[in-house]
C-alpha cells in the first residue's frame, strides 16, 4: 500500500516544517525510532521515519539513509536550523502532537506496515579480529 | 487487559519479573529517550522501547509502567534483569521492530494517549 | 585494481561537535553521487561515515576520515586520537553502549554504532589502543557499475 505524505499528514494532524513541495511523494512503509543507529540498522529509501528526535541528528541520519522523509512526534518542534538544514537537503520533516505509539496505531490502522520480517536486521556473523 | 493475556497473545518472552505478570495494562507508550518517559508515560502504560540498560528499571519504576517490552530481539542487560527482578518489574522481549510491536498492541486495544507536547 | 585513487579527501571531525557531526557524510554522498555510484553503495558509505562520526563526536578529541575512491571500490581510512576502546568484542555487540544519560538524552547510545559499520562494510578492521585512540579500515565495492 502507497500513501502521500499529505494523507499521512491529514491522518496525524501533522503540520508541514519543511519542503511541503514533496508532499505528494510516497509512502511505503514505516519505521518508528527515537535513535538514529536504529534507523541506520534498517533504512528503507521511500519509507517514513516516526521519531521523537527532533535534533539535527535526524536531518543527518535520514539522509545517510537515504530517505526523505519524518514525521516528529510527541509536539517536539525542531530548533529552525535544524528545518533549514532539511530545507536545504530536501527532507520533509512533518510535526504532530500525538505519541509515537498513538502514531504508529494510527498508520497501522489504516494499512500502513512496517518492515517485513525478513529484512529485519539480523546478527552480523563475525571473522575474529 | 492482564499483562499475562498481552504475553500470550502476542508470543512475547519473559525475561524477568515473571511474578508480575497478573498486572493491568492500561495503555502504551513507546520511546528510547528516558527523559520523555519519566514525563509522558502513564501508569500502566505497557512500555515499548530497544534500550536493555539498567536506567530502564529505575525510569519504569519512576513512571510507574506495567511492564517493559525490548523490541528486535534484544534482551535486558544482565543488571538490568536482576534489578527488574528485584523490583518486581516484568520485563519482555520480543522479535518485532518497534512500528510492528505497537501495531498488534493497539489491535489488542491498548492505545497511546493524544498529548499535547512541549 | 590501479593503486592510484581517482579521488582522495581527507576530512576532520571534532569531539563533542554534536551539530557538525553527520556533516562529513553528506559531503560524501555528494562526492559519490557525483561519481556515479550506484545509490545502494553511497547509503552503505553514508551509513559507515556517520556512524563513524558520531563516534568520534562521542568519544574521541578528534578525528581524520579519508575518502579514498578507486574503480571497483571505495575506502576508508579513519583514525581518531581520544582513550580507545577497552573491549573491541563487546563494541561490536549489538546493544553494548558506554554512552553516558546526557549522551542517550541526545538521541545517541543504542549501541549500534560498530555493529551497523561493519555490516556495510565489504572488509572491515578494526583496532585500538587503550589511551591513545582508534582505527578502522573499510572497503566498500559496488556491486554494479564502477565510478566513471
Amino acid at each position: 500500500m502507497k500513501v502521500s505524505l499529505d494523507t499521512i499528514r491529514e491522518w496525524l494532524d501533522a503540520k508541514v516544517l519543511s519542503c511541503p513541495e514533496n508532499l505528494k511523494v510516497e509512502i511505503d512503509t514505516v519505521l518508528a525510532c527515537d535513535l538514529m543507529s536504529d534507523l541506520l540498522a534498517h533504512p528503507k529509501p521511500g519509507g517514513l521515519l516516526l521519531t521523537g528526535l527532533s535534533n539535527i541528528q535526524t536531518v543527518h541520519a535520514l539522509l545517510a539513509a537515504d530517505m526523505c522523509a519524518a514525521v516528529v512526534v510527541r509536539g517536539k518542534l525542531p530548533e529552525d536550523r535544524v528545518i533549514e538544514a532539511a530545507e536545504e537537503n530536501g527532507v520533509t520533516l512533518l510535526g504532530t502532537r500525538i505519541s509515537l505509539f498513538e502514531a504508529c496505531g494510527q498508520l497501522y490502522d489504516r494499512g500502513l506496515r512496517g518492515i517485513p520480517p525478513e529484512e529485519h536486521f539480523s546478527h552480523v556473523v563475525r571473522t575474529p579480529v | 487487559m492482564k499483562l499475562h493475556e498481552v504475553v500470550d497473545k502476542l508470543g512475547l518472552t519473559v525475561k524477568a519479573g515473571q511474578a508480575g505478570l497478573d498486572r493491568e495494562v492500561t495503555g502504551g507508550y513507546a520511546s528510547d529517550l528516558l527523559s520523555d518517559v519519566i514525563a509522558n508515560a502513564r501508569e500502566g502504560d505497557i512500555w515499548v522501547t530497544l534500550q536493555v540498560h539498567e536506567n530502564v528499571v529505575a525510569v519504569s519504576l519512576l513512571a510507574k509502567v506495567a511492564a517493559v517490552i525490548m523490541v528486535g530481539g534484544r534482551e535486558p542487560a544482565a543488571d538490568t534483569a536482576l534489578k527488574a527482578e528485584a523490583e518486581g518489574i516484568p520485563m519482555l522481549s520480543t522479535e518485532m521492530s518497534t512500528f510492528e510491536i505497537v501495531a498488534l498492541l493497539s489491535d489488542l486495544g491498548i492505545r497511546g494517549g493524544r498529548r499535547s507536547g512541549t | 585494481m590501479s593503486s592510484e585513487p581517482l579521488f582522495e579527501k581527507v576530512f576532520t571531525v571534532e569531539g563533542k561537535d554534536y551539530i557538525r557531526a553527520g556533516s562529513v557524510s553528506i559531503e560524501i554522498r555528494k562526492i559519490l553521487e557525483g561519481f556515479g555510484i550506484d545509490p545502494e553503495t553511497t547509503r552503505r558509505v553514508a551509513i559507515i561515515t556517520y556512524e563513524a562520526e558520531i563516534n568520534i563526536a562521542l568519544y574521541a578529541e578528534r578525528g581524520k576520515l579519508k575518502l579514498l575512491v578507486f574503480p571497483g571500490e571505495i575506502r576508508l581510512e579513519i583514525k581518531d586520537k581520544g582513550p580507545g576502546i577497552e573491549n573491541i568484542e563487546m563494541a561490536l555487540e549489538n546493544g553494548y553502549s558506554t554512552a553516558t544519560a546526557e549522551m542517550r538524552e541526545l538521541g545517541f547510545g543504542a549501541g549500534m554504532g560498530l555493529p551497523n559499520i561493519e555490516r556495510n562494510s565489504d572488509e572491515f578492521s578494526i583496532t585500538s589502543t587503550f589511551g591513545e585512540g582508534t582505527k578502522l579500515l573499510i572497503t566498500i565495492k559496488p556491486k554494479v557499475g564502477k565510478p566513471s
